[in-house]
């Protein structure tokens, strides 16, 4: 299928190459540019071709959750039978009933997404038996591959992994209590984009 | 005035230039020093309007001749015996100390396209006129450039180095990044930091594979990460609000939302004194198409509390003995006449301590600017200059109208 698709774009005068790669990114190879067939004269008298954009196959896809989306996902992705976001709901706005705004981050929602995300880590912490004791880069591990498959719905690559382990052991306070320490692990899965965007 | 040792060597220069003297062998003979630009901390604050800023604010005395607008000579205002005039039920009722620190800026760019005149009047090709004027400013917060309100600025707004566009939609949020607030459930600031830098890094491939898409994370991940590391402001947001008429409500707590004019000007004062050097406010509504007598946009300017903010604002800002703060009305551009229309070109309101009372807007009756006025980057060059960048980012000032 691959080997088939490339050949159609060496048949339509194409350079570069298609990795068949997702928004995660991944290959180095230039975007593939196909030359127009036709071109289409707009009535300023410029192609109206002329400024389309070549990018990587499968790139700029990511889009960032509406709050009414993601309002619900704490509760669903942590398991808890409720959670209460209205307290940072003004701060993501809500476009007017029956309009879209494409939701754009900033440095206030991601401050709230992360305060949101621990106050919710902070419930799903405080009872199981795995979070009584500190954290260890071995039981960080564990927990932090968990808290991805629950908020990513996908496996952690090692990298992300490790900057979750590393955040976990490393960067929360050692005199903490533990249940707290683990909250603000879970808070930062739930503050990566794997949770924030689609 | 600042006792700052640039500051004070700059002006012991102009000084020294002005006697025509080279050296300098004492700096007591040069008179008193006067504060100059770029000596206090700068801060631009835009309002925005978007749809069009009728010149009958910033040029009134234009159409007293016609009466268009509804302009009379017992609704303009003279401000002393410049040659500004101003609307008397709006502009006119700023303070009198205010009205001396004000200069109406011509802006001939030519442009009667809403979507146009929006985008080059904030983007230089594809480079925010925001984020360069913020990296052109002295200043050391987190968040330098911000946009307060639910309406961004059309187009990209990318940042230069570690000072990006930033919207503000809701105050508590930015008063409890800053430490004015705690509660029990929140994050500490450290640990919050730390936490979304990890974020950061765990988001790494997909922040990589999505340039545009993902521009506001990108942009948003070390500015809030930024935000939590810096000293914590002090401010006692309940007096500040109070000062525009902005108290508790039913429940008792202060509103922060900056869903009204006057809370997006707010907001922009609380942003200033939080360290931002540019910030702008969008403010919907102003393509006022059939406004013969102006009383749409008369009433629009009063009704929503806009002026009565705008008057706290510059009250409050011009006051303010360690910062320089600009605050400049524009628009898409002037209403065109007959019939209140898309008027290509636009006179810009500036207000300023450095800004000399004077006007190089003033329209004719047909709302045309004089042969050969500056265009968009001109007025830039000017709000460089009164914000006393030395570098001048946007080129020579074209407008003089600086005080020293």
């Amino acid at each position: 299928m691959r080997t088939l698709f490339i050949a159609t774009l060496a048949l339509a005068g194409c350079t570069g190459t298609v990795d068949g790669g997702g928004d995660d990114g991944g290959g180095d190879d230039q975007p593939p540019v196909c030359e127009p067939t036709r071109t289409y004269l707009g009535f300023g008298g410029a192609a109206l071709e002329a400024s389309r954009p070549a990018i990587a196959a499968g790139s700029d896809r990511v889009r960032l959750k509406p709050f009414t989306a993601l309002a619900t996902e704490y509760a669903k992705a942590l398991g808890l039978a409720s959670f209460d976001t209205k307290a940072y709901a003004a701060t993501f706005g809500r476009p007017p009933a029956r309009w879209f705004d494409e939701p754009e981050a900033s440095a206030n929602t991601v401050y709230a997404a992360f305060a949101l995300a621990y106050e919710a880590c902070t419930q799903h912490t405080l009872a199981p038996v795995e979070f009584g004791d500190a954290p260890s880069a071995t039981s960080a591990g564990l927990a932090c591959r968990e808290f991805v498959r629950r908020a990513w719905h996908r496996e952690a690559t090692d990298d992300e992994a490790t900057a979750c382990v590393t955040y976990t052991v490393d960067q929360t306070i050692p005199s903490d209590p533990a249940r707290k320490r683990w909250a603000y692990s879970c808070a930062a899965v739930l503050s990566a984009s794997g949770f924030l965007a689609y | 005035m600042s006792t700052s040792r640039r500051g004070f060597l700059k002006r012991a220069m102009l000084g020294a230039a002005a006697l025509g003297v080279t050296r300098i062998p004492g700096i007591g003979g040069l008179g008193r020093a006067e504060a100059a630009p770029g000596d206090d901390k700068p801060a631009l604050f835009i309002l925005n309007l978007i749809g069009g800023y009728n010149a009958l604010f910033p040029s009134a005395d234009s159409f007293v001749g016609t009466g268009a607008f509804g302009v009379t000579a017992a609704n303009i205002r003279r401000i002393g015996t410049s040659d500004v005039y101003v609307d008397r039920a709006t502009l006119g009722t700023l303070s009198p100390t205010t009205l001396q620190k004000m200069a109406s800026i011509g802006v001939n760019h030519g442009i009667s396209a809403h979507p146009t005149a929006r985008t080059q009047l904030l983007l230089e090709a594809d480079k925010s006129r925001l984020v360069k004027m913020s990296t052109a400013l002295p200043g050391t917060a987190a968040v330098r450039c911000v946009c307060v309100g639910a309406t961004m600025p059309e187009g990209i707004h990318r940042a230069v180095g570690d000072v990006s566009l930033q919207q503000v939609r809701d105050l508590s949020t930015t008063i409890a990044v800053l430490g004015g607030t705690t509660s029990a459930t929140a994050p500490e600031r450290g640990p919050a930091a730390d936490g979304i830098t990890a974020a950061q890094l765990m988001s790494k491939s997909t922040l990589d594979a999505n340039p545009t898409s993902a521009r506001s994370l990108i942009e948003g991940y070390p500015a809030a990460s930024a935000q939590l590391k810096q000293a914590t402001v002090a401010f006692d947001y309940a007096t500040i609000a109070a000062a525009y008429g902005v108290t508790p409500g039913a429940g008792g707590s202060v509103p922060t939302g900056t869903n009204t004019s006057t809370m997006q000007i707010l907001g922009a004062e609380l942003m200033i004194r939080a360290g931002a050097n540019v910030v702008i406010a969008n403010s919907r509504g102003w393509d006022s198409h059939a406004d013969n007598n102006g009383s749409e946009v008369r009433t629009k300017m009063t009704s929503e509390g806009t002026m009565a903010a705008l008057k706290v604002f510059t009250d409050r800002t011009l006051a303010m003995a360690d910062r320089n703060v600009v605050t400049v009305i524009v628009g898409d551009f002037s209403r065109s006449l007959p019939g209140s229309n898309h008027q290509a070109n636009l006179t810009a309101t500036v207000i300023g301590k450095h800004v000399q009372l004077g006007t190089t807007g003033r329209v004719n009756a047909d709302v045309g600017l004089p042969q050969g006025s500056p265009g968009i980057q001109g007025l830039w060059a000017y709000l460089a200059a009164v914000l006393g960048s030395t570098s001048n980012p946007f080129g020579a000032n074209p407008h003089g109208l600086v005080l020293p």
